[in-house]
């Protein structure tokens, strides 16, 4: 069951309510709100609440929450995953960053949405294309349209697509220029020990795809080491059996750009970059110094290299400087910590960057403060595992359409100890 | 005029919502679809600010004679919004409806019929009804799931006209339709229709047909048939392992939802399977941990919760992974420290000291997750010989941090680690001493106060630290007097001519002091047992302490079984089992302990006394909170509950009566009845019989008698004690004919007076119960 729905801004103003079963009073807004107050951080706050009445689970997105009130025994995770839904139709609709003032721009639409997507407090229509088929995104064309045809973004027929088997694709698809692209894309998440082992290393890995065919193509992939994938969590296009029994994913692609499967690696993973810290507190001063540089074989860039140092709220001044690549220090949000970013566009080839100095506290300040670096970074035409497309067939078109394969490895959740 | 939208949200004044009824009313703007689209847009956007606008609810429904179907749509928004607010006007919306719901447009007939379900006013089922006959058999999906929907709106305004109407049996023939859709409303009504006999029968016939139509319905189809599908007893091995081959393929779906829904099918059904049961829980891993690893921090969270749950039922799975529960620091402290919750689970001998290492990284985090990692260190250093050395190291190592809550919460820690390790005092004792004059916060202080008193004989100047304590006694709090009440008595018997002074004065202040009535008892309790027999006191006080083999978990095994029966739902996030936290709960009534297909493998469901004990609609009486660490036989332990007789308390405490009784043949051995089956069963019943005993005093403790009982099948539901009296509720089910007795017993715990009331289903089995009871009590009275 998913009775109701509030979107609320940070400071808790009501930007969407929807009731489906009953009406839940907006005091369970309030009530929210005061235990966010209670939290130091925002994300602190626990995605279930128990209240003396209900239950209160919440997602968050940036500056929004969406919030459902709930007072009968309902799989969390099952009001979670629309709230997920939700948002990403709405970053389908909105564009990847949806704020407050996004939802207030959009308000009418996004409540079409909702009717269409949760019916009597139960999900229903929640498949992007079959939504997109009923209520059209707010396009620069679409707003033209609006004005001068005078014909709304939603649309009045019934969609097509709930009608057939294959509801993630419309029928009717047509394009001047035929063409697919797979980005197999992996995250590097690991914890580097202070002695520089690799405490825990994982790799999500995940091929997206960017499908503008025309008609009801049907496409099979193969890869060059299917074993990498065994575990992989699919889209509900591949033919299961068959992945199953071949280790080729064949599907028919919905339209657009899509996940089409997502995977992990766990163990050991060959890493493209190396981070070698050393921070030394004495009393009332810190000594720093950072190197960093490329662990690969044959050149590749590593690019956007970002390495974020936090220090306790007590330092008084920084003195860092490196020999590329730039420094500044950010007050944290929480007023926790306060870090200094060092940002590289790229590593070098020639020398090995390097940021030192000092820090400064007040005297007398015992610093017994181990921090955590948090590295950021993007390789491009490279992956960790060494994934890659074997080969890609398109049947049942008549057309010959345009393909491309690319791949790229960022950092994750990387993080140093020192 | 389109492009500032968010304009609607500035400021108002109570004359735009008379403009907007002007607006409303002009027949030139409302003939131009653009302009009414406007006006509509910004009543509703009104309403969504919470500005009331229900004045204009007469222009709304002239307004909704449009063909307009967005306009359409945004009224009807309306209408149901204040449909309660107005409830003479909101009939005049029903003719607009109908007619619309006759509509050539599915897409018309749907909304209508939708809207006209949910205005929620019994004044207009006798309209509805007709148009949902005519709905669950219209030609349009689209108009079959609405009404299918509709039908549980229906009942929801009027249970009666439902039943009468016999649109349950419409609903299941609307399971098997054709279209996805349909059939998945259909189901999710009858769920909600059911809900108060646990839902839409899980029976071979509805289960089957759904099972094998998964792979059409979307996903949260998909989640509402599992949860049918958990409820389901397949019967036989074979049909069993089909089902699960046949879902097998969901666990690799992206939607966390899905994941846990088939999760929890393949928990259910091998639940009496112990070895497949692992290799589900083997199956299940791996998917489940890359949940966790790909989702956002809330659905991560409750991943987390239920991975919390597989692991504290089969840690040996894990044991291999607990890298994947190191904690990154900027994660939100809730998933944090359920993190730390399963590294301890998984902690042995042989990863010990690399968890330690990994647990002392937290403590540089925020408080709350740096006294968790302090009490990990603890349960891990308790939990492996191994790491001992290592977890107290450690542990010293923070006493220097100087941080006071760390400090604190490190003597706590220690001071455990000491009950189970009893000579690795010498370790920690020197350190500890020099803590007690910085620490602030009363556990802390406690727990040092505690060791002094324990080893006090070993501590030179033991009685001055005592001593400049008790000085200050006034300025402690109710914790620290109560150990510092403890630690002199025991150090009395210890060293008697430097202690004797001391102690008179603890004592006078202890009992001068009315604001702390346990610490009174306490104090009140020693002086009575020094006056008897001083020597006999002593032994009391100082006897010797059993090790501490483990110390009990946070919650116990029983508990953790209830949650696993809820699995994938609110319970598994709270710990605790659903009843504790909902009024409403699904009622049990399965077929207790035979599985078909194989009658005597693996362990029965949950058994019934755990499930009686902690039943909470009765649970007021059950005045007992769990323990933190398993008893000792020591007197002095915690101070009693002060409105308890000592006496009685004790006894509570004491060691269960286990007698071993053959299997009786009056009753079944393990009744199963849930607290609300016997609220409803208890008011149902009128005949009732008193039965008077009359007790051998002191009375046995509450669990005592409960164990009485229970080896001859009668369980409690409910038991506590207050106020001079205890009270029972049992109940037991006939071996005859499944029928089942309820009894109320309440107990003067000074006289030993018995009443109980008996009611019984089966009247003339009556007698036979009644001499069950006597032969049960035949010990005591």
């Amino acid at each position: 069951m998913f009775p109701n729905l509030f979107i609320i801004n940070s400071t808790g103003e009501v930007l969407i309510e929807k009731h489906w079963e009953g009406k839940a009073p907006r005091k369970v807004v309030e009530t929210f709100m005061e235990q966010q107050v209670k939290k130091e951080r925002k994300i602190d706050v626990t995605p279930v609440i128990e209240t003396p009445k209900c239950f209160l689970v919440h997602s968050r997105r940036g500056d929004i929450v969406l919030l459902t009130a709930i007072n009968k025994e309902t799989a969390p995770l099952f009001v979670l995953e629309i709230h997920n839904k939700i948002m990403q139709v709405m970053y389908h609709y909105f564009g990847p960053s949806v704020s407050s003032r996004t939802v207030r721009d959009h308000f009418s639409l996004i409540y079409h949405l909702l009717d269409e997507m949760v019916d009597g407090g139960f999900p229903f229509t929640t498949d992007i294309n079959q939504l997109q088929a009923m209520i059209q995104p707010p396009t620069i064309v679409n707003k033209m349209m609006e004005t001068f045809a005078n014909s709304d973004s939603v649309k009045k027929a019934l969609p097509e697509g709930m009608l057939t088997k294959i509801p993630w694709r419309r029928t009717g698809v047509k394009y001047h220029s035929n063409e697919i692209c797979f980005d197999l894309l992996e995250e590097i998440n690991c914890i580097i020990e202070r002695n520089s082992n690799l405490s825990v290393c994982e790799i999500k890995g995940s091929i997206v795809c960017t499908c503008r065919l025309s008609g009801m193509p049907d496409i099979t992939l193969t890869v060059t080491h299917p074993s990498l994938i065994q575990d992989a969590v699919l889209h509900r296009c591949v033919r299961i059996n068959r992945f199953r029994r071949d280790r080729v994913i064949s599907f028919v692609p919905p339209d657009g750009r899509f996940t089409l499967l997502t995977y992990f690696l766990r163990g050991p993973a060959q890493l493209p970059i190396f981070v070698r810290p050393s921070i030394t507190y004495t009393d009332g001063s810190g000594n720093v110094s950072i190197s960093i540089g490329s662990k690969m074989r044959e050149y590749k860039a590593i690019e956007d290299i970002k390495v974020v140092i936090p220090f306790p709220k007590e330092m008084l001044s920084s003195n860092l400087t490196a020999n590329s690549g730039s420094v500044s220090t950010v007050e944290t949000a929480t007023g926790h910590h306060r870090e200094v970013h060092w940002n590289l566009p790229r590593i070098p080839q020639n020398k090995s960057p390097t940021l030192e100095g000092s820090v400064l506290f007040p005297p007398g300040f015992k610093a017994d403060y181990r921090p955590t670096l948090v590295v950021h970074f993007n390789v491009k035409m490279w992956n960790t595992s060494g994934l890659q497309v074997d080969g890609l067939n398109v049947t049942d078109v008549k057309y010959k359409p345009f393909r491309g394969v690319r791949t790229a490895t960022r950092a994750g959740r990387f993080h140093v100890r020192c | 005029p389109h492009t500032m939208p968010s304009n609607y949200f500035v400021d108002h004044k109570r004359g735009e919502v008379n403009e907007l009824r002007g607006q409303l009313r002009n027949p030139k703007l409302m003939r131009d679809p653009k302009k009414q689209r406007e006006i509509t847009k910004k009543v509703i956007a009104y309403m969504t600010l919470g500005i009331d606008v229900s004045k204009l609810f007469s222009e709304m429904i002239m307004a909704s004679h449009t063909k307009d179907l967005v306009i359409k749509k945004m009224i009807y928004l309306y209408l149901c919004n204040y449909a309660q607010k107005k409830k003479d006007l909101a009939v005049l919306a029903i003719n607009t409806l109908r007619k619309d719901a006759k509509d050539d447009d599915p897409m018309i007939r749907g909304l209508a019929l939708r809207s006209l379900c949910s205005l929620q006013l019994p004044s207009i089922v006798e309209y509805v009804i007709p148009l949902l006959r005519s709905g669950i058999k219209d030609a349009s999906s689209y108009v079959r799931k609405t009404a299918a929907m509709g039908c549980g709106r229906l009942f929801r305004i009027s249970p009666d006209s439902f039943r009468a109407g016999k649109w349950g049996d419409a609903l299941r023939g609307m399971i098997t339709d054709r279209e996805a859709s349909v059939a998945i409303n259909a189901l999710n009504t009858l769920e909600e229709v059911e809900r108060e006999s646990g839902g839409l029968k899980a029976d071979a016939k509805t289960i089957l047909p759904l099972v094998k139509r998964i792979r059409e319905f979307n996903e949260w189809g998909q989640c509402a048939v599992l949860n049918v599908a958990s409820r389901f007893t397949p019967t036989n091995q074979q049909q069993m392992f089909g089902i699960m081959n046949h879902l097998d393929h969901l666990l690799k779906h992206s939607n966390c939802a899905v994941v846990l829904a088939t999760t929890k099918v393949y928990l259910n059904f091998t639940i009496n399977f112990p070895k497949v049961h692992k290799a589900v829980i083997q199956r299940l891993k791996v998917p489940l941990l890359t949940l966790m690893s790909s989702s956002s921090f809330e659905l991560a969270y409750t991943v987390l919760c239920h991975l919390r749950v597989l692991v504290s039922r089969a840690p040996d799975i894990f044991l291999k992974d607990y890298k994947h529960f190191y904690c990154r620091h900027n994660e939100p402290t809730s998933i944090k420290k359920i993190k730390q919750d399963i590294i301890v689970a998984l902690a042995e001998d042989s990863n010990a000291s690399e968890l330690l290492n990994e647990l002392s990284e937290y403590i540089t985090d925020n408080p709350q997750i740096a006294k968790q990692a302090v009490h990990s260190i603890g349960k891990i250093a308790v939990k492996s010989e191994e790491a001992v050395d290592e977890g107290i190291e450690l542990l010293l190592s923070f006493i220097d941090i100087g941080t006071d809550f760390i400090t604190a919460t490190t003597c706590g820690v220690l001071k455990d680690i000491l009950r189970k390790f009893p000579d690795r005092y010498e370790d920690v004792i020197p350190s500890l001493q020099k803590v007690l004059k910085s620490v602030e916060s009363p556990e802390g202080r406690a727990s040092v106060i505690w060791l002094i008193g324990e080893y006090g004989e070993t501590i030179t100047d033991a009685p001055y630290i005592l001593e400049t304590l008790i000085d200050n006694f006034q300025e402690e709090t109710n914790h620290v007097r109560g150990e510092l009440l403890t630690a002199t008595m025991k150090l009395f018997f210890k060293r008697p001519p430097e202690l004797h002074k001391m102690l008179g004065r603890v004592l006078k202040a202890a009992v001068e002091d009315t604001n702390f009535v346990d610490v009174r008892d306490q104090a009140l309790f020693y002086y009575r047992l020094l006056r008897l027999d001083p020597h006999e006191a002593g032994r009391i006080v100082n006897c010797e302490k059993a090790k501490v083999s483990a110390f009990a978990e946070t919650q116990d095994s029983e508990i953790n079984d209830i949650i696993f029966e809820e699995f994938n739902s609110l319970s598994v996030v709270y710990s605790k089992p659903a009843a504790r936290f909902t009024t409403y709960r699904r009622p049990e009534i399965k077929d207790p302990v035979s599985h078909p297909g194989s009658p005597a493998q693996g362990p029965p469901r949950v058994s019934s006394p755990s499930r009686s004990l902690k039943s909470p609609p009765m649970q007021i009486l059950h005045t007992e909170t769990p323990l933190e660490v398993k008893r000792e036989p020591e007197v002095k332990a915690k101070p009693a509950p002060a409105t308890i007789d000592i006496l009685a308390s004790l006894a509570d405490e004491g060691p269960e009566v286990e007698t071993s009784i053959p299997s009786n043949p009056t009753l079944l051995l393990k009744p199963k009845l849930a607290a609300q089956m016997y609220k409803k069963k208890w008011s149902g019943l009128k005949q009732k019989n008193v039965f008077n005993a009359k007790l051998r005093t002191p009375v046995p403790g509450v669990k005592a008698i409960e164990s009485m009982f229970r080896p001859r099948g009668i369980d409690t539901i409910a038991s506590g004690a207050k106020g001079g009296l205890m009270k029972f509720y049992f109940y037991a089910q006939s071996a005859k004919d499944s029928s089942f007795f309820l009894v109320e017993a309440n107990l003067e715990i000074a006289s030993g007076k018995l009443v109980a009331t008996i009611k019984a289903e089966n009247t003339s089995l009556i007698s036979e119960f009644e001499a069950e009871i006597k032969s049960a009590l035949s010990g005591v009275v």
